[in-house]
C-alpha cells in the first residue's frame, strides 16, 4: 500500500506539472472564464436595479456546461493520452501497480478541474451578486457559491472517473463523452419524461445535492424544479458510490489490459 | 550460463494476424541479437519478454518469471521500446528521474543515477532541454538511458540503432558491450545483420513469426554469402568488363541493363567483391557505381527459408 501511495504521488506531481504546461489547460481556463466574462458583460449592459436569475444563470453555465466539459477533457485524457502518445510503456514497465498510474493522474486532473470550477463559480456569483438582486434573496453569496462549487467538484470527480474509465475502454472517449453529456444527460435531466430515467444521470444527483445543501436560493432555484429531486444524503451516497464504481472499473481494466502500441 | 529468456511454443496473434508462432528458444548469451526483416516478429517477441503483452499460446519466462505485469520482474529488467515516444514537455533529465523514482529511488539517488545514465549515452549537454526539441538520435539515446539507469540484470532493446548516425551507432554498440561486460545481459533486436554482428556472435533469427535459426552469426553469414545476388555495376566499358567478369567461377550470368551498366549474378558475393577490385585495376575499367539491389534481409531470409 505504501508503494502504491508513493507511486501515485509521484505520478500526481508529474501529471500536475505536465498539465500546467499544456495547451489543454489554456483552453479549459478560457472555457472556465466564460461564465465570469458573461457575468461581467451583464454587469455592464443590464441596469443594476433589475432582478437577474443568478442561480439559473450560474447553474446553466457552470453546472451544465463548464463542469462536465472540464471533467470530460481532463478525465478522458487520464489514460487515453498515455496510450495515444505511446508513453504508457514506460510506466507499465516499472515496478508499480498499474492502478497507481490511474489514481495519480486522475487526482491531478481533478485538482485542476476543482481549481477552475472554484474560480469560475466564485467569480461569476461574486460579479452577479455584487450588482444585481436575485429572484429569491441571497443571504450569503459565499454560501451560494460554496454550495455550487463543492457540489460540482464532487460531480466533476464522478464525471472524470466515468470518462477515465471510458478512456480505458474505447479509443475515442471524447466523442462518447460529449454524446453522454450533451445528448443523454441534457435531454434527460432538463425534460420531464415519466419514470426514473433522470436518476440515471450525474446531473440529477448533483442537483439534488446542491438543492439540499441548506441555501435558500438553491432550494428555490427554478432550474431544479424540472427534477423530482432526492435528499442531500441520498444524492451524496449515490455520487460517492458511482465515483468508486467508475474508478474500480478503470483500475480493473487497466490492470488487465494489453496495450499494443505501434512503432 | 543459465538461460534468462525461455520461450516454449510461444505464439501471439493480433486478431487474424500472426505476430509470433510456436517459438521455442532459450537465450543465455551475454548479448543476444534478435535478427529478422520487418514483420518477422522481433518487436512482438520483445514485448512479450518485457511483459507488455501476454502470449496467445505457449509460455515465456524471463529470469525465471512470467513477465506480464510482473512488478518484481520489472525491478530486474529494463525495456527500451521501439516507438519514438517521450514526454515532449519534460526535459531529458526530468524524464529519466521520473522513471527512476517509480523504481523506488529517492530524489537524490534518482538524480545521481539519471545524470550518470545520460553521461553514458552522451546526452548531458541536452539534459535540461525539452525532449520535444531532441533529434531522432538523441531520443533513441534517452530511451536507452531510461532503460538501464536503474541497473537492471537484463536489458531488452528494440531496434536501438535506428536513426543514429554512424559515429553514434559505434558509440552505442560500444555501450552495449560495456553493459554486457559489467554483467547486464542484453537482448537487442535489429533488421541489419552487420549491426548485430558488431555487437555479438549469438543471434536468434526470426522470419514471419517463426524461429528460423539460433546460434553463431558466422554460420548465417556463410549462408548469406552463398545467397545468389544481383549486382549492378556502372562502368565506362561495360562490354569489356563483362568479358573479364564472366570468366570468374562465382559469376553465373551477365546482362546489360543499359549502355553503361551491367548486371551480374553471383552465388558468392564476398568472393566476387574480392576479385572485382584487382580486375578493375588491371583492366583500367572505370567502375563508377555498385548497387546490390537485392541485398536486403527479406530477400536473404526468403532464400534461407527455401
Amino acid at each position: 500500500m505504501k508503494d502504491f501511495i508513493r507511486a501515485s504521488l509521484i505520478l500526481f506531481q508529474a501529471q500536475l506539472m505536465s498539465s500546467l504546461r499544456s495547451k489543454r489547460l489554456l483552453i479549459c481556463a478560457v472555457l472556465a472564464a466564460g461564465p465570469v466574462a458573461f457575468a461581467f458583460m451583464l454587469v455592464q449592459v443590464v441596469p443594476s436595479d433589475e432582478r437577474v436569475p443568478i442561480t439559473e444563470i450560474s447553474w446553466a453555465l457552470i453546472g451544465q456546461v463548464v463542469c462536465p466539459v472540464l471533467a470530460l477533457v481532463f478525465g478522458s485524457a487520464v489514460v487515453s493520452e498515455e496510450v495515444s502518445d505511446r508513453t504508457i510503456t514506460y510506466l507499465f514497465s516499472r515496478p508499480i501497480h498499474r492502478a497507481s498510474v490511474l489514481i495519480g493522474r486522475w487526482l491531478a486532473a481533478l485538482l485542476i478541474v476543482a481549481v477552475l470550477l472554484t474560480v469560475s463559480g466564485f467569480g461569476t456569483i461574486y460579479l452577479l451578486t455584487s450588482t444585481f438582486s436575485n429572484d429569491v434573496p441571497i443571504e450569503s453569496p459565499f454560501d451560494l457559491a460554496f454550495a455550487m462549487v463543492a457540489g460540482l467538484t464532487l460531480a466533476a470527480a464522478v464525471y472524470s472517473a466515468a470518462f477515465t474509465a471510458l478512456g480505458t475502454l474505447v479509443k475515442n472517449p471524447m466523442i462518447w463523452g460529449i454524446a453522454y453529456v450533451f445528448a443523454f444527460e441534457v435531454l434527460l435531466v432538463n425534460s420531464q419524461l415519466p419514470g426514473n430515467l433522470q436518476r440515471m444521470t450525474i446531473q440529477f444527483h448533483v442537483r439534488s445535492l446542491v438543492h439540499g445543501w441548506g441555501v435558500e436560493a438553491w432550494e428555490k432555484a427554478e432550474i431544479f424544479e424540472l427534477n423530482d429531486l432526492i435528499t442531500f444524503g441520498g444524492a451524496g451516497i449515490v455520487l460517492f458510490t458511482a465515483l468508486f464504481v467508475w474508478l474500480g472499473i478503470a483500475g480493473l481494466v487497466l490492470s488487465k489490459k494489453q496495450y499494443e502500441l505501434s512503432a | 550460463m543459465t538461460a534468462y529468456v525461455e520461450a516454449h511454443e510461444l505464439g501471439r496473434w493480433y486478431g487474424q494476424v500472426v505476430g509470433l508462432n510456436e517459438l521455442t528458444a532459450s537465450i543465455d548469451a551475454p548479448i543476444a541479437g534478435l535478427l529478422g526483416p520487418n514483420g518477422a516478429g522481433k518487436s512482438t517477441f520483445l514485448k512479450l519478454v518485457a511483459g507488455e503483452i501476454r502470449p496467445s499460446r505457449g509460455s515465456v519466462r524471463v529470469l525465471g518469471e512470467r513477465p506480464f505485469a510482473n512488478r518484481e520482474l520489472f525491478r530486474r529488467i529494463g525495456f527500451c521500446p521501439q516507438q519514438d515516444a517521450l514526454y515532449e514537455g519534460q526535459t531529458g533529465i526530468e524524464f529519466v528521474i521520473l522513471l527512476l523514482r517509480l523504481h523506488g529511488f529517492d530524489r537524490k539517488e534518482a538524480r545521481a543515477r539519471g545524470w550518470r545514465a545520460l553521461e553514458r549515452v552522451e546526452l548531458t549537454d541536452a539534459a535540461e532541454r525539452a525532449t520535444g526539441t531532441y533529434s531522432k538520435g538523441m531520443r533513441q539515446r534517452l530511451k536507452l538511458a531510461q532503460a538501464f539507469a536503474h541497473g537492471p540484470e537484463l536489458l531488452v532493446v528494440d531496434e536501438p540503432l535506428t536513426g543514429l548516425d554512424p559515429v553514434m551507432r559505434h558509440t552505442m554498440i560500444a555501450l552495449f558491450r560495456e553493459l554486457a561486460d559489467s554483467g547486464i545481459r542484453v537482448l537487442v533486436s535489429s533488421h541489419v545483420l552487420h549491426e548485430v554482428e558488431a555487437m555479438t556472435n549469438d543471434i536468434v533469427l526470426l522470419h514471419r513469426g517463426r524461429l528460423l535459426a539460433q546460434g553463431d552469426v558466422g554460420e548465417v553469414r556463410d549462408l548469406i554469402s552463398r545467397h545468389p545476388r544481383r549486382i549492378r555495376i556502372g562502368a565506362g566499358e561495360p562490354r569489356r568488363l563483362a568479358r573479364s567478369l564472366i570468366e570468374l567461377e562465382q559469376v553465373t550470368s551477365v546482362t546489360f541493363a543499359s549502355p553503361t551498366d551491367l548486371t551480374i549474378e553471383t552465388r558468392n558475393s564476398e568472393a566476387f567483391f574480392r576479385e572485382l577490385t584487382p580486375i578493375a585495376a588491371a583492366g583500367g575499367f572505370r567502375v563508377q557505381s555498385l548497387d546490390c539491389s537485392d541485398e536486403n534481409l527479406e530477400a536473404v531470409f526468403d532464400y534461407l527459408v527455401q
